[in-house]
């Protein structure tokens, strides 16, 4: 644990350090991209450690995207052979880096940019396509970078005038392969280049190309439309299950090739080439698990930085001024740095572009008993432990306290679910302002004739209460988007209906499921609801990285514990997108025909 | 620190029967920092006896209380003037280790003091929801001579001279993802490059100072008060 003094709460943290640098973590293309970007309006320290990507950027972004901007600030960079550590928050971190020469040095920056790039594993590494025959190294293989760089001069006249000049000496007439890796939509860029290369070869230099592939990841970007122009060029598109294999015969190339679509016994085609192109492949570099250890920024099942995480878009993580843009969350975000970068000029420039949080959680120190749980369990790493002078004059046996970073908060209340000493408070949902409006609850109706009506106003909710009473607690980011949406749909209640009311039901809106804890349940219960329903995103879908995950955990304890006092199905939780709203509507309906049914 | 765990409610409804009114007493020391008798878990428990009372139809008013330390008469005295007479509560559940029902029930001599929590062991948090024991009180400590990693706690035999026979793979034959203590010790001490201190013979361990030699009691006699 680190020790921090207690910093003043700030506001806007990232405006009131405009002096302080934004550092930009990588060495390679999309560090470099990310600094160029930036440097219009922030001053820049790269600092250059990590991988570097072989790829050509020019022949995968759009040529708008690739304008450089005037460099306006500075844009200092400091060659790094470690990251020993990262502290600090939003408006001031710190990164402790060391240099060639050995030593330590700490940087500070108002904000960090992740811009590592990812490690690239050249498939001729691996001693492959090599024919098995043959061991000298092979002139006639090369990686697709290489390609690209052989056919830029190429690329670059065909769009004014046809100039072939000096590429007829090594292309023309050339039987080229292009052999791409297993794998799908990830490697979209691989995809992008091997047929940009292929269509140039087909078309600017007459040669015949042929593209082996596993799964062609046409879906992203605009390949779609690149790869129906290169089938009518005639670019030969051979899809393997079984990688193919290179020999060598009478000092040519061949690649073997099965075809997946024909029976085992038929014999697999040699196709003779004079020109081999691997795609390199992308790993997860260590120093992304460096980064993803030192800042607490999850990583996905693939070992790349947040990409699995929904919600973190443009650029953004899971913690305030920290942005993670392009390889270091997959090969594939590759092509949508340019947004990324915009993205992150945007978050930066505003201070924060993330709506207001609904629900700041303050820790009262006094009754904190630095027990370390909400430490440990912030997904944003927005908690210290701080020194707290307060204490010492209240007879507490420790002195320090923990402390919520007020800009680092994003509001999930998951700390204030978790604290054992109800130390840490937040707006409580339960009680909703006076008058009825969407942010303090809806209230619907249910009548005898089966339907469901909304209340206009609290006072018909408070005068009519029908034998059923069922209070929804929603996370804001799915049901309570999607009872948002009934309410546009539903019509009003009114006496004159003359109906009886068959049921009545409160949706509070909650900052995250991660806020719900059994105290919120049993509350809702000893008020007199007949059952509590939790209404959180899908796994793997949560803002706060697992606020779903620790509610379910928690409220299946919660069960447990509502049943040895003899309470049985008084809880109920249901995972849901925003825009199901008839599928929540149907499940309502189910638990209010079985409660009336009891 | 203390680790205990909330008993079952079936337990602590069953203690409470006698009774209609009764304060529930949290700690915030040890067992609020393991998650059994803290802030929220008093509440917690509050919430759950009073809803089993109104489900069965059963009078029941619950009272919550918190002490910084239920260990220490100082703390608890306030409580007494909040339930000075008989008639206040007829029954106190202590949510704190055996420590503090004890120190509770000597402060409140005229009323029932019911422990609302099983203490478990001395301990720590190995990880997030998971606490681990670590020291057994034995009171003549040797992890001098174990590489800083206690036999008599952490073995289930509290052998003093290596392993038993039950020790596989470095872990204790007795399963429940239990360590062998003594594989740990052999592991440390060579990575510290001190494999010889185990070449001397450790003797009996002198069980006295243990709870064999009857309840314990410490005095400093500096600071022993002198009325």
């Amino acid at each position: 644990m680190k020790q921090q003094v207690a910093v003043e709460p700030i506001s806007g943290a990232l405006n009131k350090h405009k002096v302080q640098p934004v550092l930009v973590l990588g060495a390679g293309i999309t560090a470099d991209y990310a600094a160029q970007r930036l440097s219009s309006a922030h001053k820049i320290v790269q600092i250059k450690w990590g991988p570097v990507a072989d790829l050509p950027l020019d022949w995968l972004l759009k040529q708008e995207a690739l304008e450089k901007g005037r460099i306006e600030s500075s844009w200092e960079k400091i060659k790094a052979v470690a990251l020993l550590d990262w502290s600090g928050q939003v408006g001031e971190y710190i990164l402790r880096i060391q240099l060639e020469n050995g030593e330590v040095r700490d940087l500070r920056g108002k904000a960090v940019v992740i811009a590592l790039d990812a490690l690239p594993v050249s498939t001729l590494a691996w001693g492959w396509p090599g024919p098995a025959n043959s061991s000298r190294p092979l002139e006639e293989t090369i990686t697709l970078s290489d390609l690209t760089t052989r056919l830029t001069p190429v690329l670059a006249s065909s769009s004014g005038r046809p100039e072939r000049d000096g590429l007829s000496v090594w292309a023309a007439g050339h039987n080229v392969g292009i052999l791409l890796g297993p794998g799908g939509l990830e490697a979209a860029p691989n995809t992008l280049l091997a047929i940009k290369c292929a269509l140039v070869l087909k078309q600017q230099v007459d040669c015949r190309v042929g593209i082996f592939y596993e799964e062609l990841a046409v879906g992203a970007g605009a390949i779609e439309a690149l790869y129906q122009e290169s089938r009518q060029a005639g670019v030969e598109f051979y899809r393997y299950t079984e990688f193919p294999q290179v020999i060598e015969q009478e000092a040519q190339l061949r690649i073997i090739y099965r075809d997946p679509s024909l029976p085992d016994h038929f014999p697999p085609w040699e196709i003779p080439v004079t020109l081999i192109a691997t795609a390199t492949e992308y790993y997860p570099s260590k120093e992304i698990e460096t980064v993803a250890t030192l800042a607490g920024l999850p990583t996905g099942p693939d070992g790349f930085l947040l990409s699995d995480t929904l919600h973190a878009w443009g650029g953004q993580t899971n913690r305030k001024g920290i942005y993670c843009v392009g390889m270091a969350r997959g090969l594939l975000r590759l092509m949508d740095l340019p947004e990324e970068v915009a993205g992150v000029a945007v978050d930066l420039g505003q201070g924060s572009s993330r709506e207001k949080t609904l629900l700041l959680a303050q820790v009262d120190p006094l009754l904190c008993e630095v027990c370390l749980t909400c430490f440990r369990v912030c997904p944003h790493r927005a908690i210290e432990i701080t020194d707290c002078t307060k204490r010492s004059s209240h007879g507490k046996l420790y002195k320090q306290a923990a402390w919520i970073h007020p800009e680092a908060c994003q509001g999930c209340g998951i700390c204030i679910a978790e604290c054992p000493a109800q130390a840490i408070n937040g707006a409580d949902p339960l009680q909703p302002e006076s008058k009825l409006d969407p942010d303090s609850g809806w209230h619907f109706f249910m009548l005898d004739n089966g339907e469901l009506y909304q209340a206009r106003t609290r006072e018909d909710f408070s005068g009519n209460q029908g034998p059923v009473r069922l209070v929804v607690l929603a996370c804001r980011q799915s049901g309570f988007l999607a009872v948002q949406t009934l309410t546009r749909l539903l019509p009003f209640y009114r006496p004159q209906l003359k109906l009886g009311i068959l049921a009545e039901i409160a949706v509070y809106p909650v900052a995250c499921a991660g806020w719900i804890d059994d105290l919120t349940v049993l509350r809702c219960l000893e008020d007199g609801a007949d059952k509590v329903l939790i209404c959180s995103c899908h796994s793997g879908a949560c803002q706060h990285q697992y606020g779903n995950h620790r509610a379910k955990k928690r409220l299946r304890l919660t069960e447990q514990y509502l049943q040895e006092i003899g309470l049985k199905d008084r809880l109920d939780f249901y995972t849901l997108a925003g825009q199901n709203y008839l599928q929540w509507l149907t499940w309502l309906k189910k638990i209010i025909n079985q409660l009336k049914s009891h | 620190m203390i680790i205990a765990e909330r008993k079952s409610i079936t337990d602590i409804w069953q203690m409470i029967e006698p009774f209609k009114r009764i304060a529930l007493i949290g700690c915030r020391g040890c067992v609020t920092v393991c998650m059994a008798g803290g802030a929220k878990e008093v509440a917690v428990l509050a919430a759950a006896l009073r809803l089993a009372a109104h489900e069965r139809g059963r009078e029941l008013v619950v009272f919550e209380e918190m002490v910084e330390r239920q260990c220490e008469y100082e703390f608890i005295r306030p409580l007494q003037r909040s339930y000075p007479q008989e008639q206040a509560v007829e029954g106190l559940v202590s949510l704190a280790c055996g420590i503090g029902v004890q120190a509770l029930a000597e402060c409140f001599p005229h009323l029932p003091v019911l422990p609302g929590l099983n203490t478990s062991f001395l301990g720590m948090p190995e990880r997030s929801g998971v606490w681990v024991e670590r020291c057994h009180a034995c009171g003549q400590c040797i992890l001098d001579s174990t590489g800083a990693i206690c036999p008599i706690a952490r073995c289930a035999k509290n052998l003093l001279n290596g392993p038993c026979g039950g020790s596989q793979e470095g872990m204790c034959e007795i399963g429940n993802g239990v360590e062998c203590a003594w594989h740990l010790i052999y592991e440390r001490l060579a990575r510290l490059n001190r494999l010889d201190s185990l070449q001397s013979l450790a003797l009996p361990k002198n069980w006295a100072k243990d709870r064999d030699g009857g309840p314990r009691r410490l005095i400093r006699e500096d600071w022993e008060d002198e009325v």
